[in-house]
């Protein structure tokens, strides 16, 4: 009732402001939507038979955002219907509604923000709100935020809220109330002596607290029961420095977070600690980047039990590269919250043009390759074993690396144009991936997998082109060997069709050994795209940065709409 | 349930009446940084008169950049031609935004790169998917946009620069 | 000189806000604080909360699932109730370790019904709680907390007669409401079967043998529905008259395979409206 309000009070203002054009002059209406539906259907050898669909053959998940402007004032909305959700979207979103609204005024020096809206301070270590619509995901803020410019170079940001839980309003009790504030300083701005220099300094720092209504938990030891402490207030802070000098760029981030104790971490008491760092240089033609993190019991959520991709209030970056083919993608790395050491290197270069191996349009390489380990652990006291619930559950040495691993990539990747109609990449991948820990098969071991994936394209003439991908996944563990052919063909700027096979021929059970086969066509006009699909999704994880949502299979159609205005 | 849907639809629909009498689009002003991670505010997107290409992109997404690396062969005969500039939007959050420089540099691009990490501007933008590209006439209004990339897609947006260039009126 | 003031409202409204940040607890350890158990008095009427643990013997978070409900039990003696259901995923069978089939038709009713969460989870009095009704294994005991908190609303006395010559158990339950109620209600009897000694999937190291716990031992363990999995309407269009006993019969054979000895009868009343439990109890099959 209160959303159906929100909407109408919010519909008559819009209307209104626009037909009052003497009155708010100047005043403009834009947004966008989106639909994705699929239609499911049954297909025994992926195990979806009529009574596991149990009667849900469609779904369909669809947005639509309207944002008006007028001046420095605007004010928004995002309507959102999960009709019921696609499947593997979290079964709570089902239900429909306005989830997102807001208005603001931008001035000269301050901006002001009410209703609901997304923020990020520094690299998001401490506090991050935003949205991934592929991935069901919002941990939006709703509340009041100001930001404000003082002086020159310096950027400061408050914010109070609470956090979007799917449809379920906040109430005392069910979630936290988050605070938080950043100053960003940008030295060379605030300093006269600084203005000319070359080398640019930025600072900053954050602070942000929780505070949660305690919750009651007990545990028997022996026949004794004990009730957990838990803090009302967590508080987490953060320092970062930016320095920037010709052609190279270094980033760090650390941020400390008090007691927390919660599902995530199993409820032990240490304080926790991340640190991220990045230097990178680049040039015309030559890009490089080293980074490293550590991550020690750093889940921060408004929801002390909360263990589902939920109520985060802060974003621990994962130090991998996001794979663009369809079989690397098949081994996805997610951030361990609790704890990992990571290193990344990763170059970009282009042999020239019109050099003897670059050819005539250049060649590119770039090479990524990515660490990361457990961290290394030891007992608090001799006696109470390592991450004992109700202790602070371990002590650990900030630099050393923890002997188990988790993921290992190096991947390369060469493309090169070869004249004005024909192009192609290739590229090659290493991986080593902790199935176990990262997504929770105990007992199952390291995978270790070789992939390699050709890219051609073919232009026929002007618009019209084909590209085909040859892909190949190679492991002897998890589900075996895979071949991917990828065929499309693009007539820009409209018509785009593709057909595509993923064949787990390697897999173990021959019963598995299934083609999964997708038939795609798409329209765009302008800023809306039409695209329709038939065929089989096979099960995987599918992760946009540090989240992740677990895909059925599925057999049927799918339709996607999107349009901006 | 049903009430509130209508509501909306009745809402979009009077909006898009409503907003036909607008005619001008103008960028939106929102708080990004440029990509040494210097504050850029987007209502400073400019080129002295000349058309402007907004690109919104990601470390992720390969049409995206498929669609810059066949830009950029082209990009130095486009500039004579008509002046254009290209600003690409890098929606990549902290996960790899620091290796957007190194990427774009290590491809010999020659554009205006920024940072929009938390998709504020994407947002503001009304941006679903990418690669979604804005082409912009002299005065700063919003007059053309497509999302989705295919080779040869490329030639639908300098078809569109050149009629902004002579100063002539879109269809869209 | 306006421009001025108005800088510094803002300035200080903006300070204000880290100020308000003065509040962070500290704790020093132990963080552990030593509780009696609260049993209370058998002879008087007193609120039995049901949890349904919703579990699957290859589902790897579980026994953290099963150690909370252990303890519950342990700490709330007969005022809890636990059933365990064995569903979803998880639960299914595979050749070799694990074989067994512990799903139930019933089980797997209430499973669906709740919308198939992800395990482990589970039901409190089938009640809300922080806004939800499927809760994650934490959320247990302050739901549990608050359902006690609650005056009892009904008795319910199970009476059971164990044929040892044909196993066939014959249950007839009396539930009596202390109060002037509206609605409908129904009455569910359900037969579990505790220790039973079967593999399990686990990744707890601190609680078992991880990944594969070849001697785990299942409590509370969904057998069967007496009466269906949604039990029987005890007063279809009518009233509740106080203090006036409502009776609900059934009997089951056992299987040949189920142990009587640790055989138990549970059985709970609910509001057929918003599904939620009012009232549960438990006897043994073979008596004390």
């Amino acid at each position: 009732m209160k959303r159906l309000f929100v909407l109408t009070t919010l519909f008559a203002f819009y209307a209104g402001g626009i037909s009052a054009q003497g009155f708010l002059k100047g005043g403009q209406v834009h947004g966008n939507f989106e639909i994705d539906a699929q239609y499911y259907q049954p297909d025994d050898k992926l195990g979806i038979t009529d009574s596991s669909l149990a009667g849900k053959v469609y779904g369909m998940n669809a947005f639509g955002n309207l944002i008006y402007t007028n001046g420095g004032f605007s004010a928004g909305l995002r309507y959102e219907a999960y009709l019921p959700p696609l499947n593997g979207f979290d079964a709570r979103y089902e239900g429909q509604g306005i989830p997102y609204w807001f208005a603001g005024y931008q001035g000269d020096k301050f901006e002001i923000t009410v209703g609901h809206f997304y923020e990020q301070f520094g690299n998001g270590l401490v506090l991050r709100s935003y949205e991934e619509w592929a991935l069901g995901y919002d941990n939006n803020f709703n509340g009041a935020r100001i930001k404000y410019q003082p002086f020159d170079g310096v950027y400061l940001k408050a914010l109070a809220g609470t956090q979007r839980f799917f449809w379920e309003p906040y109430e005392d009790d069910n979630r936290g109330i988050v605070k938080g504030f950043d100053a960003e300083f940008y030295l060379n701005d605030m300093i006269p002596g600084l203005r000319e220099k070359k080398t640019r300094i930025v600072l900053g720092g954050s602070f942000v607290s929780k505070y949660e209504k305690a919750k009651t938990k007990s545990i028997l030891v022996d026949t004794t029961r004990y009730v957990y402490e838990f803090p009302e207030n967590v508080a987490a802070m953060a320092g970062r420095v930016n320095l920037i000098h010709g052609g190279f760029n270094l980033v760090g981030e650390y941020a400390y977070k008090m007691n927390d104790p919660s599902a995530m971490n199993g409820f032990i008491y240490k304080p926790g600690e991340a640190l991220f760092t990045s230097l990178s240089y680049s040039q015309k033609g030559f890009g490089v980047t080293l980074s490293a993190k550590r991550i020690d019991n750093m889940s921060f959520k408004s929801g002390i039990l909360e263990q589902s991709n939920a109520l985060d209030i802060n974003y621990l970056p994962p130090l991998t590269k996001q794979h663009l083919y369809s079989l690397p993608t098949l081994y996805p790395y997610a951030t361990q919250p609790n704890g990992e050491m990571g290193v990344q290197a990763q170059l970009v270069y282009t042999i020239p043009r019109k050099s003897k191996i670059g050819g005539k349009y250049g060649t590119k390489i770039e090479v990524n390759y990515s660490k990361i380990n457990a961290l290394e652990k030891e007992a608090v006291e001799p006696g109470i074993p390592i991450d004992s619930t109700g202790t602070l559950g371990y002590r650990s040495n900030f630099f050393s690396f923890g002997e188990l691993e988790y993921y290992e990539d190096l991947n390369i990747k060469l493309s090169r144009k070869f004249n004005s109609k024909f192009k192609a990449s290739v590229s090659y991948f290493n991986m080593k991936y902790n199935i176990d820990v990262i997504e929770g098969h105990p007992g199952e071991p390291m995978v270790y997998a070789n992939i390699g994936v050709l890219d051609m394209t073919y232009k026929l003439d002007y618009t019209k082109s084909l590209r085909l991908e040859l892909q190949g996944l190679f492991t002897e563990q998890d589900r075996g060997d895979w071949a991917t052919v990828l065929l499309e063909y693009n007539v820009a700027p409209k018509w785009f069709f593709s057909i595509m096979d993923e064949y787990n021929y390697g897999n173990p059970d021959d019963d598995m050994q299934l083609h999964y086969y997708n038939a795609a066509v798409a329209y765009v006009l302008h800023s809306t795209r039409i695209a329709l699909s038939y065929g089989r999704q096979r099960e995987g994880l599918l992760c946009v940065g540090g989240v992740c949502r677990q895909v059925p299979a599925s057999n049927g159609f799918t339709l996607n709409i999107t349009s901006s205005f | 349930m049903k009430k509130a849907a209508l509501l909306l639809l009745a809402t979009f629909v009077a909006i898009i009446v409503f907003s036909q009498e607008e005619q001008k689009h103008k960028l939106p002003s929102v708080e990004i940084k440029n990509v040494n991670g210097i504050p850029f505010n987007t209502s400073d997107i400019d080129n002295d008169g000349d058309p402007v290409i907004i690109s919104f992109w990601a470390l992720w997404c390969k049409p995206c950049i498929r669609e810059l690396n066949t830009i950029s062969d082209v990009y130095p005969d486009w500039q004579d031609e008509t002046g254009v500039k290209l600003y690409a939007v890098s929606i990549d959050d902290v996960r790899s935004s620091s290796k957007v420089l190194p990427f774009a540099n290590g491809n010999d691009w020659d554009y205006e790169i920024l940072l929009d990490p938390n998709k504020d501007f994407a947002r503001a933008m009304n941006v679903n998917l990418i690669p979604h590209m804005f082409i912009l006439d002299g005065e700063g209004n919003i007059v053309w946009q497509h999302t989705s990339f295919a080779e040869g897609g490329e030639l639908e947006v300098i078809e569109t620069v050149r009629k902004i260039a002579a100063g002539e009126e879109l269809s869209q | 000189m306006i421009m001025k003031m108005k800088k510094n409202i803002l300035l200080l409204i903006v300070s204000s806000f880290f100020f308000l940040f003065t509040a962070c607890d500290k704790l020093d350890s132990p963080y552990l604080v030593e509780q009696g158990h609260d049993i209370p008095d058998p002879e008087e009427v007193v609120r039995k909360v049901l949890l349904e643990e919703f579990t699957g013997h290859k589902c790897p978070n579980c026994p953290k699932g099963s150690k909370i409900a252990h303890d519950l039990k342990a700490i709330h003696g007969e005022q809890l109730v636990v059933l365990t259901i064995h569903a979803g995923w998880y639960a299914q069978t595979e050749p070799g370790m694990y074989s067994e089939d512990f799903r139930t038709t019933a089980g797997t009713a209430i499973y669906e019904d709740f919308e198939q969460p992800p395990t482990p989870q589970g039901l409190v009095n089938r009640a809300q709680y922080a806004g939800k009704t499927v809760l994650s294994i934490n959320q247990w005991e302050p739901a549990l907390l608050e359902q006690l908190e609650m005056e009892p609303e009904a008795s319910i006395t199970i009476n059971v007669d164990y044929n040892s010559t044909n196993r066939e158990v014959s249950v007839n339950s009396e539930t009596i409401f202390l109060n002037d109620v509206t609605g409908e209600f129904s009455v569910c009897m359900f037969i579990t079967e505790d220790s039973i000694v079967s593999p399990q999937v686990n990744n707890d190291p601190d609680l078992g043998p991880s990944p594969d716990w070849e001697d785990y031992v299942h409590e509370h363990v969904l057998r069967k529905a007496i009466t269906g999995a949604w039990g029987e309407n005890i007063n279809p269009g009518e009233d509740i008259i106080p203090e006036e006993p409502y009776e609900s019969k059934g009997s089951v054979v056992l299987d040949e395979d189920w142990r009587e000895n640790h055989c138990n009868i549970v059985a709970f009343v609910y509001r057929n409206d918003t599904k939620q439990v009012i009232q549960a109890e438990e006897v043994s099959v073979i008596g004390e």
